[in-house]
C-alpha cells in the first residue's frame, strides 16, 4: 500500500493519522540512520539512545511537518543536531573538529596510520570493510559525518550543506579530504 | 549524487562491512510510540446514531414547540364559554338576595310591565316580579350614575352598604354593588357596540345569554323589550304624565342604545 510512496507522502500521510505510513518510513531509513549514528559515536549504547531521541523527534514533529526538503534531510538534519548535543554531554572534542579547516594539513595528518598496526592476516574482503570502518569511525567529525550522510543517508552535497548547517563547498571539501584519507588508508591495507 | 568525489570501490567495500542494525526492542518501543501519537490525534470516528443526535434533538424540539403553541392555542380559544358557565354560579346567589330584600321591603312600585324608568332600580323593582325574576342584565349599564328620580319611592335609600362616594346611586347602593359586580362586562360590550346599529345590542344581548345560561330569562325578558317596544314604553310613560319616569327610562334608553335614533317625540 505504501510501497511506491515517497519518503515525502509516508510523512505526510502520518501526519494525517496513518500509523502504517509511518512504519513503512521507519523500515527505510532505520538501518541507515542507525549506522550513521553508530559509526559517528562509535558505541552501540550511544547510538541505540540516538537513534530512539531522532525517532521519537521526528513522530512529535509530525504535527508541523511539512515537505520543504527531502525527508532524508530533514532526518539527518534531526540527527546532526543530536549528535552535537551528545557531544557537548560527554564532553568531546569533537565540536572542535567541526571547525576544522579541511584544508589544514593537520587535519590530514591527523588520519591515524593504521597501515603499520593491522596484520597482514587481515586479507578478507570483511576483515578490511570493518578496517574500513575503523578509519571512518577515525576521520574528524565533520568529515565523518558528511561521508555517512553521502553513503548512508545518500546525499547531494546541497543536502550535506542543508543537514549539516553549511554551504555545499564547505561539505564538499569535507567530503573529499575524507574520501582521500580513506582511500590512503585501503591502499595502506592493501 | 556526489559523482565528483565518489569512489565506487570504497562505497562498495563499506556497504559490506554493514550489518549493524538497530535492536528489535528499539523498533517496537519507536514503532508503538508513533502509533500511540496517531491515535491520539486522529479525530474520534462518531458511530451513526452519534451523527443523528444534533438532527434528532432539533427535530424533536421543533415537534415539542409546535404542539405546546397549538395547545396553547386551543387553551385560549376555549375559555369563553367556560368562563361564562364559571360566572353564571356568582349571578345567582347575587341575584337572590336582592330578590329577597326586595320582597322584604315589600316593594310594589311596579307591579305592571317593566317601565324603562324602573330600568334603573332594575334589580329591586323588577325582582318583585315572579314572573319576570331577572330583567336587570339585559341593557342595563349597572354602574351608570344617572339621576334618579326623586318621587320614586326607594325604600333602600337609607341603608348604608353601599360606597360613600356614590351620592348619586346612593338609593341603589344596596342593590347596585352586587349587580356592578356580577356584570361587569356589559359596559364594556356595551361601549364596544357604540358604531354599531341597535340590532346588534340586541345580539350583544343573545349572545351573553349563550354565555350565562342562568341569566336566560332576564335576557329573553330584556329582549322581549326590543328597543322599539322600550320606546313605546317610554311613550306611554309621558303619556301618562310620568314625566319623570319616562325622562329616568329614556336616559336608561340611552345608555344601552347610544347610537340608536330616537324618534321626533323623544327627543328632548
Amino acid at each position: 500500500m505504501h510501497e511506491g510512496m515517497s519518503d515525502e507522502a509516508l510523512m505526510l500521510a502520518y501526519r494525517d493519522g496513518d500509523a502504517a505510513a509511518f512504519e513503512a518510513l521507519y523500515r527505510r531509513w532505520r538501518s541507515r540512520l542507525y549506522r550513521h549514528l553508530l559509526r559517528q559515536c562509535g558505541n552501540a549504547a550511544f547510538a541505540d539512545e540516538l537513534f530512539q531521541d531522532i525517532w521519537l523527534k521526528v513522530v512529535n514533529a509530525r504535527k508541523g511537518y511539512e515537505v520543504a526538503a527531502k525527508f532524508s534531510t530533514w532526518l539527518f538534519r534531526i540527527a546532526h543536531n543530536r549528535l552535537i548535543d551528545h557531544y557537548r554531554a560527554q564532553g568531546r572534542a569533537a565540536l572542535v573538529s567541526y571547525d576544522d579547516d579541511p584544508d589544514d594539513a593537520d587535519a590530514v595528518a591527523a588520519l591515524p596510520a593504521r597501515a603499520q598496526e593491522q596484520p597482514e592476516v587481515l586479507i578478507e574482503r570483511k576483515a578490511l570493510a570493518q578496517e574500513l570502518v575503523k578509519h571512518i569511525e577515525a576521520l574528524p567529525a565533520a568529515q565523518r559525518e558528511t561521508f555517512l550522510l553521502s553513503e548512508e543517508g545518500e546525499l547531494t552535497l546541497e543536502e550535506i550543506a542543508a543537514a549539516t548547517g553549511t554551504n555545499r563547498e564547505t561539505a564538499k571539501s569535507r567530503l573529499r579530504y575524507a574520501v582521500n584519507k580513506l582511500r590512503a588508508a585501503l591502499k595502506d591495507l592493501k | 549524487m556526489n559523482d565528483e568525489l565518489r569512489d565506487e570501490k570504497l562505497s562498495r567495500l563499506y556497504r559490506e562491512a554493514g550489518g549493524a542494525e538497530p535492536p528489535a526492542a528499539l523498533d517496537a518501543a519507536i514503532l508503538a510510540a508513533a502509533r500511540a501519537a496517531a491515535a491520539a490525534a486522529a479525530p474520534r470516528r462518531r458511530t451513526w446514531w452519534q451523527s443523528w443526535t444534533l438532527p434528532m434533538g432539533v427535530a424533536a424540539t421543533v415537534v415539542l414547540t409546535a404542539t405546546l403553541t397549538l395547545m396553547v392555542q386551543r387553551e385560549q380559544e376555549r375559555p369563553a364559554p367556560e368562563a361564562a358557565t364559571e360566572g353564571a354560579p356568582l349571578v345567582a346567589p347575587v341575584a337572590a338576595p336582592q330578590e329577597r330584600k326586595a320582597d322584604a321591603a315589600g316593594l310594589a312600585e311596579k307591579p305592571a310591565a317593566p317601565s324603562p324608568g324602573a330600568k334603573r332600580e332594575a334589580v329591586p323593582s323588577e325582582a318583585e316580579r315572579p314572573a319576570d325574576p331577572a330583567p336587570a342584565p339585559a341593557p342595563a349599564p349597572a354602574p351608570a350614575p344617572a339621576p334618579a328620580p326623586a318621587s320614586v319611592p326607594r325604600p333602600f335609600v337609607a341603608e348604608p352598604k353601599s360606597r360613600p362616594a356614590a351620592g348619586a346611586i346612593a338609593p341603589r347602593a344596596p342593590m347596585a354593588e352586587p349587580v356592578e359586580s356580577v356584570a361587569p362586562a356589559r359596559p364594556a360590550a356595551v361601549m364596544r357596540r357604540q358604531a354599531a346599529p341597535a340590532a346588534d345590542a340586541v345580539d350583544a344581548v343573545e349572545s351573553r345569554a349563550k354565555s350565562a345560561p342562568l341569566r336566560k330569562e332576564a335576557v329573553g325578558a330584556a329582549l322581549a323589550r326590543a328597543p322599539g317596544q322600550w320606546l313605546e314604553e317610554i311613550r306611554q310613560l309621558k303619556q301618562q304624565g310620568k314625566d319623570e319616569e319616562a325622562a329616568g327610562a329614556l336616559a336608561e334608553f340611552r345608555k344601552a342604545y347610544p347610537d340608536y335614533r330616537l324618534p321626533e317625540d323623544l327627543r328632548q
